[in-house]
């Protein structure tokens, strides 16, 4: 019950006004369409630069959660889901909003939101310490596979071609080896004194989730079309409601945890698995597309209940759980925090604080969600000119104010727009940041392999001999071979 | 318009393998190019594999990109790398945020371009406040701002 001890901290006035402005800007953000999750964190993480640790993981933490829970009303009042996690939420929330209950529709979005919410955090409390301290058991060949798993598994779920998936992983792996190498100190691939540093990660994780957006959007503007009138409902009768969806509820928070602590899965994963397994189950199934509340109960409490233990393989292996986890590892490795048993023995009270305040941006996700519906209709109805203006000049300043280095902004206008023309060429931004972040980490444990391993049988050897080598080297084999059998199914059904 | 299929896809992937792995083993004997060089191994592998399934790909999809319409943001964009600068972010942004608001505007009235100045105006006043007011970022100047 170490977490309790540390529940003091987040009530302080200035993290608990983090907190607050955290949430609400992420239900606001959340509500735009084209604002993901995890262009939304990448784009908060150089304002966090600024802060202490323990405030700029709270304030990341808080935009995570609402973010995913916020997109929910968009799907909910436009058909437009305002993340990938809210794919599911449209099925049965737009139906319902449509046959003149948008209001009750979004009362079971945000409670099912809450609860499945809590029971991912409690998850991620009780399960994380287990698993670091498992962690501890780790050596450089280890670690080396570890990070090669995480970017294998975000390669194969976030990309519909699995060859592309790896390659956009290897393009990241390989742009981390720019600069000084940690190890030896040699300096590589130094083409522009700009790139003496080595690709700053902030710079890249701006450019490659923000840029391509803001392309899209001024490519395929969409039309917002008029907003429902909110109908009278009690708050109180749809929390009963709510709660008496017993199955709905256990369908989502399940099914939300277990996605969520695979590596690499995500919200629009498990939207969609809980949406899927509710209805299989449900008496009336004919209901389902037509605003049955089940629907939207099961999609938002499943991607609610992703976040939490999305974060468990994170803060103790420094594999994410889902893309937006990715980039929260950037948010922990700028403040000097390094994923694994450190997090809860040197950095435990920050660590705890942060997790902590989780539970309560739940709370006030759920509080201000079912207020804030009525301010996110001017958000959604935001031009999309104005949006693409702002987030450019957002990414520019953000960048800059990091280093106070003009070639950090170069760096990310260049890989925006780069990964933007390449994600027309099927490719996604996810394995590439990925492959940015984890590649320190495998290219330093690869090298203390090799200088063990030379005195040893020879590297090969090294890296593939024992359980622990054997059973990571078996997961990657099956995350690759699960992609492949994925997509030839998905191309078979095309 | 710009139309991509599947072939230039598999054309860019293996041009772009060959390339970093060229860079990647001449770069120098020691074993600090070792981890880049088996990387670039690895995107080889991949892009010939992407090869080869695209002679057993059955369905062709074709990617298009609106060129026309965006080439006033990628103008934009380079003019910012170049000068952006020299003219300060305060006053390169402006005339940034200004642009795109008028030109990706579908109704260019009188009425809509002093709205645009107005929004313009309160935006870069909140990103001075947030900037250089509150985080304390010296960003590079022109003249007054």
């Amino acid at each position: 019950m170490e977490f309790l001890s540390y529940f003091s901290n987040v009530f302080t006035f200035t993290n608990l006004t983090i907190l607050l402005f955290g949430t609400v800007g992420g239900l606001l953000m959340g509500a735009a369409p084209g604002l993901s999750p995890t262009m939304a964190v990448a784009l908060l993480i150089p304002f966090t630069f600024k802060m202490s640790p323990e405030q700029g993981l709270i304030m990341l933490g808080a935009v995570y959660t609402s973010t995913v829970a916020g997109g929910a009303i968009s799907a909910i009042l436009l058909k437009i889901p305002g993340a990938p996690a809210n794919i599911a939420t449209v099925m049965d929330g737009y139906p319902m909003a449509k046959s003149g209950k948008p209001k009750e529709a979004l009362h079971y979005c945000f409670i099912s939101s809450f609860i499945g919410g809590v029971i991912g955090i409690f998850i991620l409390i009780f399960f994380t310490p287990v698993l670091a301290g498992f962690a501890l058991k780790f050596g450089p060949s280890h670690m080396f596979w570890i990070a090669i798993f995480g970017v294998t598994v975000i390669a194969t779920l976030d990309s519909n071609s699995i060859i592309k998936g790896l390659f956009s992983g290897a393009i990241g792996l390989w742009l981390a080896t720019i600069g000084y190498d940690s190890v030896l100190g040699v300096e590589r691939f130094v083409f522009n004194p700009i790139f003496s540093g080595g690709i700053n990660i902030i710079a890249a994780l701006v450019g490659l989730f923000a840029i391509p957006q803001v392309l899209s959007m001024l490519e395929d503007k969409q039309n917002i079309s008029d907003q429902f009138e909110m109908e009278k409902r009690s708050l109180f009768q749809s929390i009963v409601y709510n709660i008496s969806r017993i199955k709905a509820l256990a369908v989502g928070s399940i099914s939300g945890v277990i996605i969520g602590l695979i590596p690499g899965a995500g919200g629009q994963i498990a939207g969609l698995v809980s949406y899927d397994q509710i209805k299989k189950i449900s008496k009336n199934k004919e209901n389902f597309g037509k605003g049955e509340p089940d629907g939207i109960i099961a999609a938002e409490s499943a991607n609610n209940a992703m976040v939490g233990p999305s974060l468990v393989p994170l803060l103790t292996l420094g594999v994410p759980g889902s893309p937006t986890a990715a980039v929260l590892l950037g948010g922990l490795l700028i403040h000097g925090m390094f994923p694994g048993s450190n997090l809860f023995t040197v950095y435990a009270e920050t660590t705890w604080t942060f997790i902590d305040s989780l539970l309560v941006a739940q709370l006030m996700m759920l509080v201000f969600g079912l207020y804030i519906s009525g301010l996110a209709k001017y958000v959604i109805k935001t031009p999309q000119n104005y949006m693409a203006a702002a987030i450019t000049i957002l990414a520019i300043f953000g960048t800059y104010s990091v280093q106070h280095n003009f070639a950090d902004v170069i760096v990310m206008l260049f890989l925006g727009v780069s990964m933007f023309f390449l994600s027309k060429f099927g490719f996604t931004a996810a394995p590439i940041v990925l492959g940015l972040i984890l590649g320190p980490i495998a290219e330093t444990n690869f090298t203390q392999a090799k200088i063990i391993a030379d005195t040893q049988n020879g590297i090969f050897s090294y890296l593939t001999s024992g359980p622990l080598n054997l059973t990571i080297i078996s997961l990657c084999i099956i995350s690759i071979t699960y992609g492949f059998i994925t997509e030839m199914k998905k191309k078979k059904n095309d | 318009m710009i139309e991509i299929k599947n072939l230039t896809t598999v054309i860019i992937t293996i041009t772009l393998s060959i390339l970093l792995a060229f860079v990647s083993f001449t770069g120098g004997a020691s074993e600090a190019y070792l981890f880049p060089k088996i990387i670039t191994s690895t995107m080889i592998i991949l892009s010939t594999l992407s090869l080869l399934f695209y002679f057993f790909e059955k369905n062709q999809k074709i990617a298009k990109i609106n060129m026309i319409k965006l080439s006033v943001y990628l103008i934009l964009i380079i003019l910012f790398i170049l000068f952006g600068e020299i003219l300060g972010f305060y006053f390169s942004a402006t005339l940034i945020f200004l642009i795109i608001c008028y030109y990706y505007s579908e109704n260019k009235a009188t009425k809509v371009i002093i709205y645009n100045l107005l929004v313009t105006v309160f935006f870069m006043l909140f990103i001075y406040f947030l900037f250089s007011v509150l985080l304390k970022v010296q960003v590079p100047r022109f003249f007054l701002f």
